[in-house]
C-alpha cells in the first residue's frame, strides 16, 4: 500500500518558512521531502501503510510545533533586544 | 518443551489411516467461519481416502450438542475449531477422537483415546498465528500432499477470526506464503468491496463500518456524487483515480471517528482470492459467517463442500444478516453502551450476533480503553459475549480466563481467546456477573 499526503503550511514571510524548514531538515529524507515556495513550506509525507504514516505525520507536525515556538520566541527575544 | 504441530499433525493422519475403510468419521466444528472452513478441509480430506462422513456444526457453549454426541455410535470423530475447552465432556465419550483446535488450553494430558492438537501447546499463539482452519490443514496435508488446494479454506478462515489485524503471522504466514507459492491463492491490494454496486457495497459495509455512511443512502449518494463515481458502477470497475479518491476519504473518515491503526492497516491490505472461495477471502468469511451466526449453518458448510447452488441463497440470507448488524450498529452508534469501572456493555435480542456486533463496534465504533459485552437472555440463560483488543490484552486483559472464572463460580460454561471470549450463565446470576467482571478485569488491566 502507498500512502501520500501533501502539507502546506503558511507563515508570515519567507525566512521564517525558510527557517522551520531549516529547524526540520534533520527530519527529512525517506518519509519526508519539503519545499519553500515564497512563504509557504510544502511537506510530502509518503509511506506504505496508514499506521506508519500516521506516526510520521504525528512526530512531523510535533517538531513543526517545537520549531514555530523557537522561532516565535527568538524573534520576539531580537526584538525585546532592539527595544532595549 | 512445545509439542510440534506437524508431528501431531501427522499422528493425527495416521490415526485416521489405522481406520477401517468403512468407517463413516464423524466431524465436529464451530458454527463461524473458522469452524465451517475447518470442517470443510477435514471432511475433503477425509473423503479422499475413501471415508464417509456426518458432520455437524455446533455453537457454543456446545454442551447440549456434545451431550446429544454422547448417545450416538461413533468409533471415530474428528472435533474442528473447538473441543480444547470442552475436554471434559469430551473424554465422557468412547471411541477415537482427534482435537483439532486454536482457543484457549485447559488441559494438556488427555486420555489415551484422544489426540489433541493445540496450537498453544505447540508455541503458536492460538490468538493470531493459528486458527481451527489452519490447523486442519496440517492435518490434511500430513493426510496426502494434494490436499494442498484446500489451503484457500485454511486461509479463509484465519481471515474470519479476525487473525489478519496486524498482518499474518507465524504458522498462519508461513501457510500463505506456500499457498502463494503454489498458485493455490492469489494476492492483491485493496479495499474490501463486493462486487455489487458501489453505493449497495458502502450500504452493506460493516466491517469496517463508515460512521454516516455504512447503513445510510441518502449519505452515499451525496458522497458518490460528490466523489463523482457512478453509484451504480462496481468498484473493480473504478479508473485508478477514482479508486484512489475513495479510499482517500474512507480511509480519512475510520481516522476521523477514531479507529486505532492496526485496524486502519486492515482496511486496505493484501487480500487473497481463490476459485474455491468465489473470489476474495474476507468476503468469503463473511458470507460463511452470516450463514453460520444467522440461522443457516447447513448452507455454509454445503457452499464449502462444492454445491455452488447455495451461493445465491448464502449471499440472500448475508444480505438479511448485515440488515440485521446495521440496526444494531446504527443503535450503538446513536444512543451509545453503559458503562462499568472496566468494561461496556449492552443488551441485544440476537445470541448469535452479539459477539459479532462487540467486535465491530470496539474497532470501528467505540474507543480502545475497554472491552465490550454483549448479553442476550434466552430462556434461563445469559448468553454473555466479550470483544476487546490488542492494545487491551497488552494490558493484561485476559477475557477467556475471566469468563472461564466466572463460568465456573456460577456453574456456567465459559472460556475463550484474551481478546475475545464467552460465557452462557444462569439469567439470575446478572448483577452478580456484572459486579464481578468489573472486578476481575479492573484487576487484570491494574486499575
Amino acid at each position: 500500500m502507498h500512502v501520500k499526503s501533501k502539507i502546506m503550511l503558511t507563515y508570515e514571510n519567507e525566512k521564517t518558512a525558510k527557517n522551520i524548514q531549516q529547524a526540520l531538515k534533520i527530519d527529512d529524507g525517506i518519509f519526508v521531502k519539503s519545499i519553500i515556495q515564497n512563504n509557504e513550506l510544502h511537506a510530502v509525507i509518503e509511506n506504505r501503510s496508514i499506521s506508519s504514516f500516521l506516526q510520521t505525520i504525528d512526530d512531523y507536525l510535533s517538531c513543526v510545533s517545537v520549531a514555530e515556538n523557537i522561532v516565535n520566541s527568538n524573534s520576539k527575544n531580537i526584538g525585546d533586544e532592539k527595544k532595549s | 518443551m512445545p509439542l510440534d504441530v506437524y508431528t501431531l499433525a501427522k499422528q493425527a493422519a495416521i490415526k485416521i489411516k489405522k481406520a477401517d475403510s468403512n468407517t463413516r468419521f464423524r466431524v465436529i466444528s464451530h458454527y463461524d467461519a473458522d469452524g465451517i472452513t475447518a470442517a470443510t478441509i477435514i471432511c475433503k480430506a477425509l473423503y479422499r481416502e475413501g471415508f464417509d462422513f456426518h458432520a455437524t456444526l455446533m455453537r457454543n457453549p456446545f454442551t447440549t450438542g456434545i451431550e446429544s454426541l454422547k448417545n450416538e455410535e461413533n468409533t471415530h470423530i474428528i472435533f474442528t475449531d473447538m473441543g480444547s475447552g470442552q475436554l471434559s465432556m469430551i473424554e465422557e465419550i468412547n471411541g477415537q477422537i482427534i482435537i483439532i483446535d486454536h482457543h484457549q488450553l485447559k488441559k494438556e494430558k488427555t486420555k489415551e483415546n484422544i489426540l489433541q492438537i493445540n496450537a498453544n501447546q505447540c508455541g503458536i499463539n492460538g490468538n493470531y498465528e493459528a486458527c481451527g482452519a489452519t490447523l486442519s490443514y496440517a492435518v490434511a496435508k500430513a493426510l496426502n500432499k494434494k490436499n494442498q488446494d484446500l489451503a484457500s479454506y485454511a486461509i479463509a478462515g484465519a481471515t474470519g477470526d479476525k487473525q489478519y489485524i496486524g498482518g499474518f503471522k507465524g504458522y498462519n504466514r508461513t501457510l500463505i506464503d506456500d499457498a502463494v507459492q503454489y498458485n493455490a491463492v492469489s494476492e492483491n491490494i485493496g479495499l474490501k468491496l463486493s462486487e455489487h454496486s458501489i453505493s449497495e457495497s458502502l450500504y452493506y459495509s460493516v466491517e469496517p463500518y463508515y460512521k454516516g455512511i455504512s447503513g445510510n443512502h441518502e449519505s452515499i449518494d451525496s458522497l458518490l456524487k460528490k466523489l463523482k463515481i457512478n453509484s451504480e458502477e462496481q468498484y473493480s470497475a473504478l479508473s485508478k483515480d477514482k479508486k484512489q479518491q475513495l479510499h482517500s476519504y474512507l480511509m480519512l473518515c475510520l481516522i476521523k471517528q477514531g479507529c486505532e491503526s492496526n485496524i486502519l492497516d486492515t482496511v486496505i491490505r493484501t487480500r487473497y482470492y481463490a476459485k474455491h472461495t468465489f473470489g476474495e477471502m474476507e468476503q468469503f468469511a463473511d458470507l460463511l459467517d452470516a450463514c453460520g451466526k444467522g440461522g443457516h449453518r447447513d448452507i455454509g458448510l454445503s457452499l464449502c463442500l462444492g454445491d455452488e447452488k447455495s451461493y445465491q441463497k448464502a449471499k440472500q440470507h448475508e444480505k438479511t444478516f448485515k440488515q440485521n448488524l446495521l440496526e444494531s450498529l446504527c443503535d450503538i452508534e446513536k444512543k451509545g453502551v453503559k458503562e462499568k469501572k472496566s468494561y461496556r456493555y449492552f443488551y441485544t435480542d440476537n445470541t448469535s450476533l452479539g459477539g459479532v456486533i462487540g467486535g465491530i463496534a470496539t474497532n470501528f465504533i467505540l474507543d480502545k480503553e475497554k472491552p465490550l459485552f454483549s448479553i442476550a437472555k434466552k430462556q434461563d440463560e445469559l448468553h454473555i459475549s466479550g470483544r476487546g483488543n490488542q492494545y487491551l490484552v497488552k494490558k493484561g486483559l485476559d477475557l477467556g480466563g475471566a469468563m472461564n472464572a466466572i463460568a465456573t463460580k456460577f456453574q456456567g460454561n465459559g472460556g475463550g481467546h484474551s481478546i475475545a471470549a464467552g460465557a452462557t450463565l444462569p439469567i439470575d446470576i446478572e448483577e452478580q456477573f456484572l459486579k464481578e467482571t468489573d472486578v476481575l478485569l479492573s484487576k487484570q488491566l491494574g486499575l
